[in-house]
């Protein structure tokens, strides 16, 4: 709620032309955009590109802002409509290594240091390559809450939901996700 | 099964779920899993919270599972890490914001309303005032009933006003033209 009432204050200094706060609300919310992006474009680089180009684009709009729901809802309606248009003028590389760079991957952690346990970057790999084998539904809750760090009810929101749908569609999305690891991926991820 | 049966397993240390079919130990684990995700994410009411956390203290099976999914929580929170953007992003958003001109202030945004307002009340007097004139220039008296259609003795008195007319019609093309352009407008940027 705080935070919600420092983000209007913000704007308002924005609108009356201190052009400078806009700064702080980029700070405030440029990780969780770029979460919101990454599901759209897996790639670091043009992910940071796109995630700028939402913040240019919420500062041309920022007078239609109500104040009427909060500011990161709002914000994810940008990032929707700008990356979709941004993927229909240039398609991105939007596919993740494929199983012949995992082996790769595996094979040089394992033929480096035998006995090592996996690689975190591998870790996380395997994770996002797992997640992309759930519907959009499930690997978008599961961003929004661990990526996004956002709460049940402001998933809510943002999807369009209710708590309790969001509620069982993360513990729907979780089970999946290890049905998934457990099949392919049990020994790496679960520290075994 | 009874209710007496359940109690009389539970006293011989038979848990309730090895038992049931496979069906409903599947609903089981579902329902234990809900439970105790509610709890791991600090959701549900304190009478809820205060159930499981009993459960957790003299039942096995929940024990059991509660380890599970606590593992499986930590390597998605380790994993799934909040995404993080480079320094500079927000330099770059400034940078390129920089050269826009100052967002529509509150007062500007005003202008259009006030404006929409004078043009529309123009046409509404002026409608009612040719009305008004119109039905001033009928000789109700020389009517024993009233003709089929008013509307050709309305037209042959209207017909000298051919100036008026222009008027009223250029008044209503740029009001439609002004509706038309705030719609547009208003539809090309975001809901907030």
């Amino acid at each position: 709620m705080q935070q919600h009432t420092d983000d209007k204050e913000i704007i308002a200094l924005v609108l009356q032309g201190n052009h400078a706060a806009y700064a702080r609300l980029v700070d405030r919310y440029r990780n969780y955009v770029f979460a919101l992006v990454l599901r759209y474009v897996p790639q670091q680089e043009n992910a940071e590109e796109l995630a700028q180009d939402v913040f240019v684009k919420a500062y041309k709009v920022l007078a239609t802002y109500r104040g009427d729901c909060r500011f990161s809802t709002w914000l994810y309606t940008i990032v929707h409509t700008t990356c979709l248009s941004a993927l229909r003028r240039k398609p991105y590389n939007t596919t993740l290594p494929g199983d012949d760079v995992l082996t790769r991957l595996h094979e040089s952690v394992y033929h480096d240091a035998p006995g090592r346990q996996t690689d975190d970057k591998y870790r996380k790999i395997i994770l996002k390559q797992a997640m992309n084998e759930l519907t959009d539904a499930d690997a978008q809750v599961l961003e929004l809450y661990y990526m996004a760090m956002q709460s049940v009810e402001e998933i809510a929101r943002i999807t369009d939901n209710t708590t309790t749908n969001v509620k069982v569609r993360l513990y729907r999305a979780r089970g999946r996700l290890k049905e998934i690891i457990e099949t392919r991926y049990r020994a790496e991820l679960m520290n075994e | 099964m009874t209710q007496k049966q359940m109690e009389k397993n539970k006293q011989n240390g038979v848990l309730y779920f090895d038992i049931l079919p496979k069906a409903d130990k599947m609903n089981q684990q579902q329902h234990i899993e809900d439970q105790l995700w509610a709890y791991i994410d600090g959701l549900g009411t304190d009478a809820e919270r205060a159930s499981v956390a009993n459960r957790l203290q003299t039942d096995a099976q929940w024990q059991h599972i509660y380890g599970q999914l606590m593992l499986f929580n930590d390597s998605l929170l380790q994993n799934l890490q909040p995404a993080e953007t480079s320094s500079t992003f927000t330099r770059g958003v400034m940078n390129q914001i920089a050269p826009i001109p100052a967002v529509a202030t509150p007062a500007s945004k005003k202008r259009i309303p006030v404006v929409m307002k004078g043009i529309a009340a123009f046409f509404v007097v002026s409608l009612l005032a040719l009305m008004l004139y119109t039905l001033s220039q009928i000789n109700w008296g020389s009517m024993a009933i009233l003709p089929a259609s008013p509307t050709p003795q309305l037209l042959t008195k209207l017909h000298g006003t051919s100036i008026l007319n222009t008027i009223l019609c250029a008044a209503g093309a740029i009001v439609l033209l002004l509706y038309a352009e705030i719609w547009l407008r208003h539809k090309r940027t975001p809901a907030a």
